[in-house]
């Protein structure tokens, strides 16, 4: 459905969305005029679905197309925030684009949305241009065609939801994200064209996942296909940047493609001598197609270090927690869910208090079998409440610490961030609880044994702040844990994130919430509260794992700084190292592909085939 | 006058196979022991025609197999089949059986699997050694080395679905007129809930040999062609152990035996 301006409207703002289908356009809203056009002077703005009837599956991502035209004199700048929501109403992903249109030039740009999961979701696009502010809604469904997870149950051995689960637990995060400038933009592959046309644009590492080890030979392949019935002539530019946002090298490249045309360009980026995360902005200046994307590589990942924060008695620090923690009796409730329990699965409400008496709980999730089954634990990711873990063939515990909503008023009847609840004391700091949260379901599971676990095999996995727990608790929790298997960990280095915070990527959760509440509460210091969270670092816990990790960076992480993450890798022991796997997304914000989630499913089988030696020492 | 003839079709026809074509894992093992019997009262002349055997006569063949599938990396296992079969063949008067060790096939699997591991392509070599000495009356296989190359093609179905599609091939080594068998499998299974599946196959075997003479002892019979269906049942008991009943019949045949079968095993996956 196309809107058109009328009247004395000079020039129109259009939102077209879901142009196709009747489920596809709800409404369009913006600041001025519910479910009108609004009229700014000249600035139009398309954003379409590329599959039109707004059904996107695993052959057809999730990509949408926006085109903004800006008739002005001067250049438009801006944001286009995008927010899914699922049938019950609650946020399930959102994310923030960054938008710079220059005068008289037109920007036509199709993103990806890395959703890949089954549903119907409503999308709200929510647009802030220099004065203008709208937002619309559409709805998409997403179906997997070839149902992964379903169909990974079919293998009679392995009856199992593993995909499922671990999207679950890595995602859908409520952490507010900023402007994510690192969003790639992808090119719309085997799609319609419309009648504008567009520009294609690929660009990958030569080395798929983005890491380099020869500073001298880093190489990228960049595709322009000419959707347009013109000639497009311009240059693309690109700009290398060091993970701190400098810029250390740039390259303007003439650009001529025929009408209908296609491009294939070699780019040789400038050496680097630096181990480090390196960006790449690629700027398409062509004579109807303006386009800005970023990407990065990593180089000589083995050696990026960051300096150690470890409070000498950090130790110590931590022995006195789990002291206290084993102070107080867990008061174990297993409560048997009679609405959730099926005919093959018992699921339990567990409950248990923690630290400073605080009641917490789990799900648990036992097949209908007889024996014992190895125990996969699940850690959530921040605030997000975690609902029980299903597996066929293996227990699965699902925490939710004291970060959850339900059971939050008591702690943060102000609703602030959890992560600044008692911020500035490191002895009450809230993630000391939320520590010892994880230790005391190891405990639950270590103490009953008798309900068919085995203990020989337990799996601890997570996304995001729920990798950060993985790792804290394999660290605090001795010999007790096989495998973990964790994504973007977040926290691995508040002080390396804080040093980046110039590169407008990681001026994001959580670092800016630090730097907020120290700029709002004088005489704090940004400096106070690192100190204090140097406790809590995740890369001071990497020398005490043991156990094996499969471990995932994706190097466009806007919370997770890849630098960060690398080096907290580097900071496990040669031992745990050699015995551990590291995946690495080039392209990727917070999240992980697909493919690796069906490889977390042969790591997390394999890693549970032997038996862990010197259980609980 | 063709006699009631002894026959015992290959072990798939009863001995559940090692099921479907993912690959075990590295370090993972699966265990496949398992009975079964095949029971015939007709067989299918040159002609395709299915004649009764005269009354009172029959054949029973008992296979006791014990099979074993172990991951030696993510996508390459090796794989080891042996079977122990008595045979009894009634016929008016007589009876004759025969006991002991069958053919051991030993072999080596490479899958070559998707990302997401819904599809498998495999490749397979196996070498055949008989166990037992040649008897063209009693004899429990063709008493010949063979040479075995299949591939297959397993794949999700559907949410709850796989199939498999299969093509083997087998030359007998020791003897000039072989012979050469071809075998062309199709398999649907089903997950019917969390715990159980159904399988359901087809089986179209060729066996191509210079030799036609018909041999009343079909195993050493060289030159046949039948088709077979099986109906399998499978529940898991246990995380590792999931018992499996199957049945079978023969469909058609040319210089084939008729009747059914029926077996039971567990598949036991380690650990």
């Amino acid at each position: 459905m196309m809107l058109k301006l009328k009247g004395l409207i000079k020039i129109a703002i259009l939102f077209i969305i879901g142009s196709i289908g009747s489920t596809n356009l709800l409404a369009i809203h913006n600041s001025h005029k519910a479910n009108a056009l609004v009229v700014k002077d000249s600035l139009e703005i398309r954003i379409l679905p590329l599959k039109k009837d707004g059904a996107f599956g695993k052959k057809n991502p999730v990509k949408y197309k926006a085109t903004i035209r800006n008739r002005y004199k001067v250049e438009q700048e801006g944001s286009l925030e995008y927010i899914i929501r699922n049938e019950a109403n609650l946020v399930v992903m959102r994310n923030m684009l960054d938008l710079k249109v220059a005068a008289g030039k037109t920007l036509e740009s199709s993103f990806e949305i890395p959703f890949t999961k089954d549903g119907v979701y409503t999308i709200v696009f929510v647009v802030n241009m220099n004065n203008f502010n709208g937002e619309l809604a559409s709805i998409f469904s997403y179906r997997n065609t070839e149902q992964p997870s379903n169909a990974a149950k079919t293998n009679p051995y392995e009856y199992t939801s593993t995909i499922e689960n671990l999207n679950a637990i890595s995602s859908a995060e409520d952490i507010p994200q900023n402007m994510d400038h690192a969003e790639p933009v992808q090119p719309a592959e085997e799609e319609e064209v419309h009648e504008e046309g567009e520009i294609i644009l690929s660009v990958k590492p030569k080395n798929a996942d983005g890491v380099f080890t020869d500073g001298n030979n880093i190489t990228y392949l960049v595709a322009l296909q000419n959707k347009y019935k013109t000639k497009q002539e311009g240059t693309l530019n690109y700009f290398l940047k060091t993970d701190k946002g400098e810029i250390i090298g740039e390259k303007s490249i003439p650009i001529k493609i025929s009408k209908m045309g296609e491009l294939r360009l070699k780019i040789k980026i400038p050496p680097v001598t630096e181990a480090g995360v390196y960006g790449i902005t690629v700027a398409l200046n062509l004579t109807t197609y303006d386009d800005t994307t970023k990407y990065a590589f990593a180089y000589n990942i083995n050696q990026i270090k960051t300096a150690f924060h470890v409070p000498s008695d950090f130790e110590n620090f931590w022995e006195r927690a789990k002291a206290d923690l084993a102070a107080i009796p867990p008061d174990y409730k297993i409560i048997l869910d009679e609405k959730k329990t099926t005919k093959f699965h018992k699921i339990y409400k567990v409950e248990m208090t923690s630290l400073e008496g605080v009641k917490i709980f789990g799900w648990l999730t036992i097949p209908r079998l007889p024996k014992k089954f190895p125990v996969i634990v699940g850690l959530q990711g921040y605030r997000v409440e975690l609902d029980p873990l299903v597996y066929d063939s293996y227990v699965g515990f699902n925490l939710n610490t004291r970060g959850i909503e339900k059971n939050w008023k008591s702690f943060n009847p102000e609703n602030i961030q959890p992560l600044l609840i008692n911020i500035e004391d490191p002895e009450k700091f809230v993630y000391r609880g939320i520590y010892m949260d994880c230790v005391r379901a190891i405990d639950f599971l270590y103490s009953h044994a008798d309900m068919g676990f085995d203990l020989d095999r337990v799996l601890v996995f997570g996304g995001s702040q729920g990798a950060a727990l993985s790792l804290v608790t394999a660290a605090l929790t001795g010999n007790r844990i096989n495998t973990l298997i964790v994504d973007n960990a977040i926290f691995c280095d508040f002080h390396e994130s804080y040093n980046l915070l110039s590169n407008e990527l990681y001026n994001n959760f959580p670092i800016k919430h630090l730097v907020d509440y120290a700029n709002e509460n004088p005489p704090i210091t940004i400096k106070n509260l690192l100190d204090n969270l140097s406790y809590y670092e995740v890369q001071n816990f990497m020398p005490m794992i043991n156990c094996s990790v499969l471990y995932a960076v994706s190097l466009l992480d806007p919370l997770a700084p890849a630098a960060t993450v690398f080096a907290a890798y580097n900071k496990l022991r040669a031992s745990t190292k050699e015995k551990s796997e590291i995946y690495v997304a080039p392209n990727l914000g917070h999240e992980v592909t697909m493919d690796h989630r069906y490889y977390q499913l042969i790591w997390m089988s394999e890693k549970l085939v032997r038996k862990r030696r010197n259980i609980g020492k | 006058m063709r006699k009631p003839i002894c026959i015992i079709l290959v072990l798939l026809l009863t001995a559940p196979s090692l099921k479907a074509d993912w690959p075990v894992g590295k370090r993972r093992t699966t265990l496949l022991p398992g009975y079964s019997f095949f029971y015939s009262d007709a067989n299918y002349d040159r002609r395709w025609n299915r004649t009764k055997f005269p009354k009172g006569n029959s054949f029973v063949t008992h296979i006791y197999n014990f099979s074993l599938q172990h991951g030696i990396g993510r996508t390459t296992d090796i794989f080891m089949n042996i079977p122990y079969l008595s045979q009894r063949s009634l016929n008016k008067d007589s009876l004759r059986t025969a006991a002991g060790v069958g053919d051991l096939t030993i072999g080596i699997a490479q899958h070559f699997s998707s990302k997401d591991q819904h599809r498998h392509f495999t490749a397979k070599a196996s070498f055949v050694v008989p166990m037992y000495q040649k008897d063209s009356i009693t004899s429990l296989g063709y008493a010949s080395r063979a040479l075995g190359l299949e591939v297959n093609y397993s794949f999700s179905a559907s949410a709850k679905a796989f199939a498999i599609i299969q093509a083997a091939y087998t030359q007998f080594l020791d003897e000039a007129e072989g012979p050469q068998q071809y075998t062309y499998t199709g398999t649907y299974g089903r997950k019917l809930n969390a715990f159980s599946m159904m399988t359901f196959s087809f089986m179209h075997q060729i066996s191509y040999s210079p030799d036609k003479s018909f041999n009343p002892n079909l195993l050493a019979n060289k030159s046949f062609i039948n088709g077979r269906f099986s109906i399998s049942y499978g529940r898991r008991i246990t995380r590792t152990i999931m018992p499996m009943v199957s049945i079978s019949t023969v469909l058609y045949g040319k210089n084939a035996g008729g009747g059914f079968g029926a077996g039971i095993s567990l598949i036991t996956r380690l650990p």
